[in-house]
């Protein structure tokens, strides 16, 4: 077993609300210079940066989860998190071709910028990405299971969170994780909302700039990782710790 | 000399005026005879719990299920959606089996509450 530090939600240059360093390259640097050994880089409603971030990732010492952020018909905000990305791409072309035709509009929303292998910007994606899908959370979360993933309701408490645009989570919805807000604790939590006692909490950045990428979770693990393993640590388990 | 207070001039008005004079689309029709006290006009739903008063109408562009829970938890009298905004499947099963009050406009949450000051409410 091997003590591993990770962030599972931080934005790219795709993200028109990222900062304009956050490539793919810089992303991982940083988080290596942060000691991190899982992330994952969740853009809003598109995957077209992870293939890059990947092969970026192959040769240097971190483990990249494939995942996007997608916003649902209601407003919210989901993270799916996948094994690779192919199952990420399927998801994603259902995603995209369910977000509305509208343009971005760069000097409004920012810049949505698609890089290489080489982390080089090489084009923009033209369709604004900061929108609504026309899919439902069930939808999305259908969905994501389809295609061998996990859905995670992103910072359930906040804006575009699950609870604080629906109420409370749909007693029906086949999810097992849900994302805290980074400035909250579990028994924050577990004393407002106690029947999400029933969920395990994930704790991420949710980074926009470079300098707010640090670990939030700290989780003991076998040496050689698989996708599923990560997961079934989370919170519920003796070895896992919230580092924030 | 006492004196007698007539019925119809204590001024209150139920659900079946409103839903008549706003021309309402019936998504699920409950109880009719309902007293409307007032409106709460809200779309985040976490908001809506804490402000929302019984006997109000609510008016909204949410269609998820949610709403219906939201609806018994504060005992509002009707869920309107408005801007013809469409109601989940689910959302009117719900309705149909907690007998909710859901009526559809097609005009805004602004033109209703105009209309509904214009009637009294």
């Amino acid at each position: 077993m091997k003590e591993y530090f990770i962030d599972l939600h931080i934005h790219s240059v795709l993200s028109p609300c990222a900062d304009i360093t956050m490539t793919p390259g810089n992303i991982i640097n940083k988080a290596i210079e942060k000691d991190l050994n899982i992330i994952s880089i969740t853009d809003h409603n598109s995957n077209k940066n992870i293939a890059s971030a990947m092969k970026i990732a192959k040769n240097k010492n971190i483990y990249l989860i494939p995942g996007i952020e997608v916003q649902s018909k209601e407003e919210i905000h989901l993270l799916s998190y996948f094994s690779n990305v192919n199952d990420l791409n399927k998801y994603s072309n259902t995603i995209y071709n369910n977000l509305p035709n509208i343009k971005n509009d760069e000097d409004k929303f920012g810049y949505q910028i698609i890089v290489n292998e080489k982390d080089e910007f090489i084009k923009k994606e033209e369709k604004l990405l900061l929108n609504s899908t026309n899919l439902t959370i069930q939808n999305l979360v259908n969905l994501t299971h389809k295609n061998n993933g996990i859905c995670v309701p992103s910072h359930i408490d906040r804006s575009f969170g699950l609870i604080k645009n629906l109420g409370f989570i749909p007693e029906e919805l086949d999810i097992s994780f849900i994302e805290m807000s980074l400035n909250k604790s579990l028994n924050y939590y577990y004393e407002t909302f106690p029947y999400l006692k029933k969920y395990n909490f994930l704790k991420n950045s949710d980074s926009h700039y470079l300098d707010q990428i640090k670990p939030t979770m700290k989780v003991c693990l076998p040496e050689k990782l698989h996708f599923e393993e990560i997961f079934m640590y989370f919170n519920k388990h003796d070895n896992f710790d919230y580092l924030l | 000399m006492t004196k007698k207070i007539i019925m119809s001039e204590v001024n209150y008005l139920i659900l079946k005026d409103i839903y008549k004079k706003l021309e309402l689309e019936t998504i699920n029709e409950a109880e009719l005879t309902k007293e409307v006290k007032g409106c709460y006009i809200g779309d985040l739903l976490s908001n809506v719990m804490a402000r929302a008063q019984e006997g109000e109408l609510w008016i909204t562009i949410q269609g998820h299920q949610n709403v219906i829970a939201v609806a018994l938890l504060t005992e509002v009298s009707a869920v309107i959606v408005c801007e013809d905004i469409e109601v989940d499947e689910n959302t009117i099963k719900r309705a149909n089996e907690k007998e909710v009050n859901v009526f559809r406009s097609n005009l805004s949450a602004y033109d209703l509450a105009k209309k509904l000051v214009n009637i009294g409410i």
